[in-house]
């Protein structure tokens, strides 16, 4: 209370100034015809554009939870797209014995690394959201990798870019496959494997999933070929692919579920047994 | 002390008069009618004694502006100039403080500390007033020019007017 006092000693007169300085702003724009029009027009304008740049602020807040929104729909679309046999990158024989077999999750990206030998990736969904170990990830422009451990509500991948990951991929052109390993150095590039010297490849060749990938539908985009040389001796193309997703920048990805990943592997299994 | 508030309310007085009566009649500068006013009245301010509370000051401040809204039917626009003119002049009196101090026995007027002295003491605070003045007269951002020259204009005239008050009637306090 004391200091209140000693503060009204001392700046009672700036106090009782900045009052009676805004009574008199007051009477002003109230009582004085040319400067009350002038105040009008001047305080619609201005208001106009402040509430004007408040919407932009509010919308910037919400772009969050639109980019959430949109995402969640971009994979409704390509989940419906994929089941159509319409793949983001057509096929050549589009069956539509896909007909339901792929949904896809979104996610976000929490956690990302492209510099270390093994590189994993971190989801912001897990098995609460339906995502389950051996699910593969595509991102905007191409997929990024598979799941491998899977909690309440996180899930993590092996990225592309580990060294255990072998994507079955293939030439979009001729059909040939292979596995897709990362040499473990530069994040742009990954090699396609074991693909045969009789068939041909070239610069510029688009490489896509397999089908022999439970993981991936078919077709899904990985790259296309950087260089190519075949090695004296070597039955096997050596093949550098140029990735079409940047590992560095991924935000949303959608996980895809294979409905029929379970029967699929189970016919595989049985021809191991015998 | 009481004569000195008397003094003082007869000036307001006068000076309230001379402005609403004459001054705001007189039409300066031909062409550019209603360009140049006459702004005496703030001398009156300029002139109340040096040890008058900060508060009290405001306060008068105030009134004056009031008191001359009311003759010139401007309700605001004065008093937010006095107001200001009122609030700031401790500082200018401290920034203009001479060598020697001030007399507390003395008035603020030429015969106490010189012309020069008060032309820069009351020209700071008219120039200032006029600004706030005609800032709030004009009240548009588009005409700053002429709220720049206006000031200009009155306030070479109006800072002569109290001049020559100052050298003719030789108030003591």
């Amino acid at each position: 209370m004391r200091n209140l006092v000693l503060l009204f000693l001392r700046f009672g007169h700036f106090i009782l100034f900045v009052l009676l300085e805004l009574f008199c702003l007051y009477l002003i724009v109230n009582y004085n015809r040319t400067q009350r029009e002038i105040w009008g027009n001047s305080s619609n304008i201005f208001m106009g554009y402040a509430s004007e740049k408040f919407n932009d602020w509010t919308n910037y807040f919400s772009l969050r939870d639109k980019m959430d929104d949109l995402a969640a729909e971009n994979a409704l679309l390509k989940e419906k797209l994929i089941n159509a046999g319409l793949t983001p990158i057509p096929e050549r024989d589009s069956s539509s014995a896909l007909n339901g077999q792929y949904k896809l999750i979104t996610a976000e990206v929490t956690n990302n690394s492209t510099d270390r030998p093994n590189n994993y990736i971190y989801f912001n969904k897990g098995r609460k959201d339906g995502v389950q170990k051996d699910m593969g990830v595509i991102g905007d422009n191409g997929i990024v990798g598979i799941i491998v451990k899977v909690n309440e509500n996180y899930s993590r991948a092996n990225s592309l870019l580990h060294r255990r990951s072998f994507i079955s991929a293939m030439i979009k052109r001729t059909g040939a496959f292979g596995p897709l390993k990362w040499i473990g150095t530069n994040p742009r590039y990954v090699n396609l494997a074991d693909i045969p010297k009789h068939t041909t490849v070239q610069v510029g060749d688009t490489i896509v999933t397999s089908s022999y990938s439970t993981h991936f539908p078919k077709g899904i985009l990985v790259g296309v070929v950087e260089e190519t040389n075949l090695p004296s001796g070597s039955n096997f193309h050596n093949i550098k692919v140029l990735l079409s997703n940047d590992f560095s920048r991924l935000d949303y990805v959608e996980i895809i579920e294979n409905l029929k990943q379970s029967e699929q592997l189970e016919l595989e299994r049985e021809v191991t047994d015998e | 002390m009481s004569s000195t508030i008397i003094q003082n309310l007869l000036r307001l007085f006068f000076f309230v008069l001379v402005q609403a009566v004459v001054l705001q009649q007189a039409k300066l500068g031909g062409a550019y009618l209603n360009y140049i006013s006459l702004i005496f009245y703030p001398l009156f301010l300029f002139l109340l004694p040096l040890k008058i509370p900060k508060i009290t000051l405001v306060l008068i401040g105030f009134g004056v502006g009031i008191l001359i809204d009311a003759c010139y039917n401007s309700p605001g626009v004065h008093a937010a100039a006095c107001l200001v003119t009122a609030f700031i002049r401790p500082t200018v009196l401290s920034v203009y403080e001479p060598r020697e101090g001030y007399n507390v026995s003395l008035g603020l007027t030429i015969k106490s500390y010189g012309a020069g002295w008060f032309l820069k003491y009351a020209g700071t605070l008219l120039f200032i007033h006029l600004l706030i003045y005609f800032i709030l007269e004009i009240f548009a951002p588009a005409y700053t020019l002429e709220i720049i020259g206006r000031t200009i204009a009155t306030f070479i005239f109006s800072l002569f007017l109290m001049m020559m008050y100052m050298i003719i009637a030789q108030p003591q306090k």
